[in-house]
């Protein structure tokens, strides 16, 4: 196996094909501007199903009487914001609204929210200007995700933890500690059973 | 207190999603992007009434009882310009408005204001958006990085700020 072969998630590939006609949407942003351009990178995607609204309290009406396969937010709202939207869709959202897939658009995270914003319960966080690339690479994520769902006094939604298998295959990472280029094949032969003892066995050692 | 539940449930996302035919990702992405295109031109009109509103709050009194709002004001319209930029993908004005809403952050949470440090944000916003284009992606670069700069000499660390935060 090459370097870094195994990645967290797999990378959406052009050959990719995913099916969204039947897919009931349901978007979130005050901003008209930016409901305009995911609705029409949607609509670019094949959906037929957009819900839009501008208030996390007209999202909450909406959730309340339809049943939506996923949910796409603004974090930053002036009533209401997306992270509190999220809270309650996971707490209150009713079944199986309260398990659908969420992605937060966000331009900017205050630093006062950086933990509020993780603690959400929201499936991924996608950084403004939104692309349609990024967005269906997001979408196709959620719909094969597999994490485990929490539900916790001060927690609910999907479970915050990764493994930590570096940056994807060909990908730089943004870490310090990632390493540039793939780790390549071995160099050396493998140590044989013999060395691996040696290694592990207790010497004496004057003191 | 009571312990956390796993449990696995089933995504009605990926059974209709994945498995059923469809389009191809990539002809998927290209439509999308066409459609998407078709906001440009309201999307930069935005930009233009976004950067003149930003040069009018900037010109505030900052003596004025009513700055503290017109700080929230300059961070929407930055917030608002990260989202108008999709018209100029290359331009780094995503970027530049992000190190405005920082500034503007840092600013907030360190009770402190730099009308000089805001300016030169502005400026650079406005630089790229009508030359961004024009300037190579080294040029464009150092020059949100110098935004940083200006924002870790003039008001502070957002780093250490974030730290003191989170503990």
């Amino acid at each position: 196996m090459t370097g870094r072969a195994m990645t967290e998630r797999k990378r959406l590939t052009p050959g990719d094909k995913l099916n969204l006609e039947r897919v009931k949407f349901l978007v979130v942003d005050d901003n008209t501007q930016s409901l305009d351009i995911i609705g029409q990178a949607l609509v670019g995607y094949g959906v037929r199903n957009i819900f839009k609204c501008e208030t996390a309290k007209q999202a909450r009406d909406l959730i309340e009487k339809n049943t939506f396969e996923c949910m796409i937010t603004a974090a930053q709202m002036p009533d209401e914001d997306g992270y509190s939207l999220v809270r309650w869709v996971r707490r209150e959202g009713g079944d199986p609204n309260r398990f659908m897939p969420i992605i937060i658009c966000t331009g900017h995270t205050r630093l006062s929210q950086i933990m509020y914003a993780r603690d959400s319960g929201a499936h991924f966080t996608v950084a403004k200007p939104v692309t349609p690339k990024v967005l269906l690479e997001r979408i196709f994520w959620a719909a094969k995700d597999e994490r485990e769902f929490v539900e916790s006094e001060t927690y609910v939604g999907p479970d915050r933890r990764f493994k930590r298998l570096g940056p994807p295959f060909g990908i730089d990472g943004r870490r310090k500690e990632d390493p540039k280029g793939a780790l390549g094949a071995a160099q050396e032969p493998n140590l044989s059973q013999d060395e691996i003892d040696s290694l592990m066995k207790p010497a004496k050692v004057a003191l | 207190m009571s312990e956390a539940k796993f449990f696995k449930v089933k995504s009605r996302l990926g059974e209709m999603v994945l498995n059923r035919g469809g389009v191809s990702a990539g002809e998927s992405i290209k439509r999308a992007e066409t459609e998407v295109e078709k906001t440009y031109p309201k999307s930069l009109r935005t930009l233009d009434e976004l950067l003149v509103q930003l040069d009018a709050l900037q010109a505030a009194d900052p003596a004025d009882p009513d700055t503290a709002a017109d700080h929230e004001r300059v961070y929407a319209c930055a917030s608002r310009i990260i989202d108008a930029s999709i018209c100029m993908q290359d331009s780094m004005l995503d970027a530049a408005a992000r190190a405005l809403c920082d500034l503007v952050d840092l600013s907030a949470e360190l009770s402190v204001w730099d009308a000089e440090a805001v300016g030169v944000h502005i400026q650079a916003l406005r630089l790229l958006r009508h030359a961004g284009a024009d300037m190579d992606a080294t040029a464009r670069r150092k020059l949100v990085e110098s935004l940083y700069q200006v924002t870790r000499k003039r008001v502070g660390d957002p780093e250490q700020v974030a730290s003191a935060l989170a503990s």
